[in-house]
């Protein structure tokens, strides 16, 4: 056990040297979508990421698909952030990125009742993604654990 | 600001880590107090491999999609638990069945019953336990080790507290064993089961909890909210839900499942210890 340690820890600072990709950020926090208010997000034209989006669906192919859109979204103690959320329909790579909280660490969006996409584990510092494809409606955000904002909407638009 | 977040870490990791640890270690005191020591071998590779496996898919899906989309870990996790379940639950009322049989019968007549299906079983259940939590443990840490090489200067808090983490589970797995190794093997037989129990109704619980997040049951309002008196992110809370998999926050959906396995197994095994208690060990 203590060899698959350091077998591990020996692989993974390899890993951590060569590959400096947009989830390093600072352990502050950058999100761009400080205020919990209303308001869509600033969703910016596909960054060059290094690491390689995945497409809607998720598959093993890396192959670099030009149009998804990358949000950024928070958490905090309060919750989601923001909390109301506007975008436009297509694929959508969601930045969750953890404000300072250590007791809300998951974001997840649900439709009619039922989880289309969530994150878990996301502490300050490591931004964690996914991606959906969103189609036109309305949506709900969950941020279990949280206090004010524990729940928001997504609204999709065409 | 950066301790708050280095006891999260090590409370992430201990969470994820606890649950195999037990299991783990409830198999191996199990294959060594009934002295199979060559299916305790398979065991052991069944443990390796799956490190290896988590640790290798971990890498892979790292490098080129960051993230395994929750719509293909969560399935894993909640298939894995519902197989565990499986094997857990028939372990239980096996090791009763030994338990009876060894009024008249020498320790080493045990070795009989464990045949080729069952020790398949159990080396399965040591790698599902292993695997179930380590895909997602295995990307947790690689990203921790990636911020601690990309903030510049060195700061290796973090993964070294996702490592400690882990390591606390695989010390409380291996306290395990060796608890259950002085135990008598009656004893053994009676502590394990009442563990097993609480583990597996957990699984459960996690089980129906995985199926949501993949979107495959729905979500359901939580059932009660116990995040203020305990959290799941507070060491108590991660204790208890690495273990038994508690929930700050469980659903109706999951109360039922977890009762509506704890309570008729609990009944069943309980009934079977009770006249067992009439009767005295041969040996201990």
């Amino acid at each position: 056990m203590l060899t698959a340690a350091a077998a591990f820890l020996g692989l993974a600072a390899v890993l951590g040297a060569c590959s400096a990709g947009p989830a390093a950020t600072d352990p502050t926090g950058s999100a761009g979508t400080g205020s919990a208010g209303t308001g869509s997000a600033g969703t910016g034209p596909a960054s060059s990421s290094g690491t390689g989006q995945a497409g809607p669906g998720g598959s093993g192919s890396p192959a670099a698909v030009p149009s998804v859109r990358q949000v950024q979204v928070s958490i905090s103690d309060a919750g989601c952030s923001p909390q109301a959320l506007s975008l436009p329909s297509g694929p959508t790579t969601f930045v969750v990125t953890n404000s300072g909280s250590s007791s809300v660490l998951e974001y997840e969006i649900e439709q009619s009742g039922r989880i289309i996409g969530e994150v878990e584990n996301v502490i300050p510092g490591i931004d964690r993604t996914f991606t959906l494809n969103l189609k036109p409606g309305a949506y709900i955000l969950n941020c279990p654990g949280g206090t004010s904002a524990a729940t928001g909407t997504l609204t999709v638009t065409e | 600001m950066w301790s708050k977040r280095v006891l999260t870490v090590f409370l992430i990791l201990l969470r994820e880590g606890l649950e195999a640890a037990l299991v783990v270690g409830i198999v191996v005191g199990y294959l060594i107090k009934v002295g199979r020591h060559d299916a305790l071998r398979w065991v052991w590779i069944g443990i390796v491999t799956a490190l290896l496996v988590s640790l290798g898919i971990g890498i892979l899906v790292f490098i080129t999609i960051g993230d395994l989309p929750s719509t293909i870990q969560e399935p894993i996790e909640g298939i894995a638990a519902v197989f565990a379940v499986g094997v857990l639950t028939w372990m239980l009322f096996w090791m009763r069945r030994q338990g009876r049989a060894l009024k008249g019968e020498l320790e080493g007549q045990l070795d009989a019953a464990l045949r080729a299906g069952s020790t398949a079983a159990l080396v399965g259940l040591a790698f599902v336990a292993i695997v179930r939590e380590g895909l997602e443990t295995a990307l947790f840490l690689l990203a921790l080790f990636r911020s601690a090489a990309a903030t510049g200067q060195l700061s290796p808090e973090l993964p070294i507290a996702g490592l400690a983490g882990l390591a606390v589970a695989v010390l409380l797995g291996a306290a395990i064993v060796r608890g259950a190794i002085r135990l008598n093997l009656r004893r053994f037989f009676s502590v394990t089961g009442v563990v097993i129990l609480f583990v597996a109704a957990g699984l459960v619980a996690s089980a129906i909890g995985a199926f949501v997040d993949a979107g495959w049951l729905p979500t359901g309002a939580p059932a009660l909210n116990l995040s203020g008196l305990l959290p799941e992110t507070s060491p108590i809370g991660a204790l208890l839900a690495g273990m038994f998999g508690y929930r700050a926050q469980p659903t109706v959906l999951q109360l039922v499942g977890y009762f509506g396995y704890l309570v008729p197994v609990l009944a069943l095994f309980l009934a079977g210890d009770r006249l067992r208690l009439f009767r005295r060990p041969r040996f201990a």
